[in-house]
């Protein structure tokens, strides 16, 4: 090297800004940095690569019926329209049937009486005159 | 594999695609997570909701940086934001939020480090934002500055100043602590 500048030559070799200010930070650090110092649980990351996959790929998509509320309204205003018919008929076919029962029921009574006052009649000796049987004669 | 990964997205073939990325990425992922939270569960949290990111917006990949970029950029995101999200949701600067979390390794059953490498954590954990992830990923992940600047979204000058920033506040903070 001193032969060199005694012959005038030059180092002709550069090195980047900082280089060796740099160079001395990159030793000091790679000291440090002896091992890794963090750890996780046994395995770990077998567990992670399953639990992503689970949460995306593998995850069963339920699907998501939008609740409108106007649709809901209409349909159960049509519901109503195409079943209310339907319910007023068969509320009246019943409510005639129950009339027909009860009259028939109304109408035995009056002939049972009718029965069992005549029998009371007879089993009383008293004599039924034509006036009696009139009533009868339809 | 990220080729592999590529040639899958290329085709549209999002499941094949992502089950290798996953398979490909995931602890390096998790890695870069865990050194700037610290905490394990922490990390596995960050981790999955990047990856499920990563899942609804794989078809939007465009593949004009490369795939890795594009992780990590995402990783990077998540990451910030889980720790601004804590840190102001205890009321303490991003900065003192990560310095109580260090405080704590000593106690944390998944950090074996020494008492000089749970010094420099907490040196690493006192810089700034910008600061400590330039000198995370150069320092533990041996990034390039260039690959540094895609990811966070800062110039590639301003990187090669935070990191000189980040390296002579730790090591005064590490001459103070002696």
């Amino acid at each position: 090297m001193n032969d060199m500048k005694e012959n005038g030559l030059k180092n002709n070799f550069k090195v980047p800004e900082n280089y060796f200010k740099n160079l001395e930070d990159e030793i000091y650090f790679k000291s440090l940095k002896q091992k890794e110092n963090y750890t996780t649980p046994t395995n770990y990351f077998d567990d992670l690569e399953q639990s992503i996959l689970s949460k995306t790929i593998d995850k069963k998509e339920t699907k998501v019926v939008h609740f409108n509320i106007w649709w809901a309204a209409a349909c159960i205003l049509l519901l109503a329209l195409v079943v209310t018919p339907f319910v007023i008929n068969s509320t009246e076919k019943s409510t005639e049937v129950v009339d027909t029962k009860t009259e028939n029921h109304v109408y035995e009574k009056i002939y049972d009486s009718y029965i069992v006052s005549d029998q009371n009649k007879k089993s009383s000796n008293v004599t039924l005159d034509d006036s009696d049987f009139a009533l009868y004669d339809y | 594999m990220d080729q592999k990964i590529l040639d899958h997205i290329l085709d549209k073939d999002w499941e094949q695609a992502f089950k290798l990325l996953v398979k490909d990425y995931h602890q390096r992922v998790y890695w870069q997570i865990r050194r700037m939270v610290l905490i394990h569960e922490d990390a596995d949290d960050i981790a999955q909701n990047v990856f499920i990111k990563i899942y609804q917006n794989l078809n939007s990949f465009k593949n004009e940086s490369k795939l890795s970029t594009w992780i990590f950029r995402i990783t990077y995101n998540e990451t910030i934001n889980f720790i601004h999200k804590n840190a102001k949701e205890q009321n303490v600067s991003f900065e003192d939020y990560s310095m109580n979390i260090a405080d704590d390794l000593s106690t944390d059953e998944y950090f074996t480090g020494d008492e000089i490498e749970l010094k420099l954590q907490k040196a690493i954990a006192s810089l700034p934002e910008k600061q400590r992830v330039v000198f995370m990923m150069k320092y533990y992940d041996e990034m390039k500055y260039e690959q540094i600047s895609e990811i966070s979204g800062t110039s590639v000058g301003a990187l090669k100043a935070s990191y000189h920033h980040a390296v002579t506040k730790i090591k005064e903070f590490l001459e103070d602590e002696d």
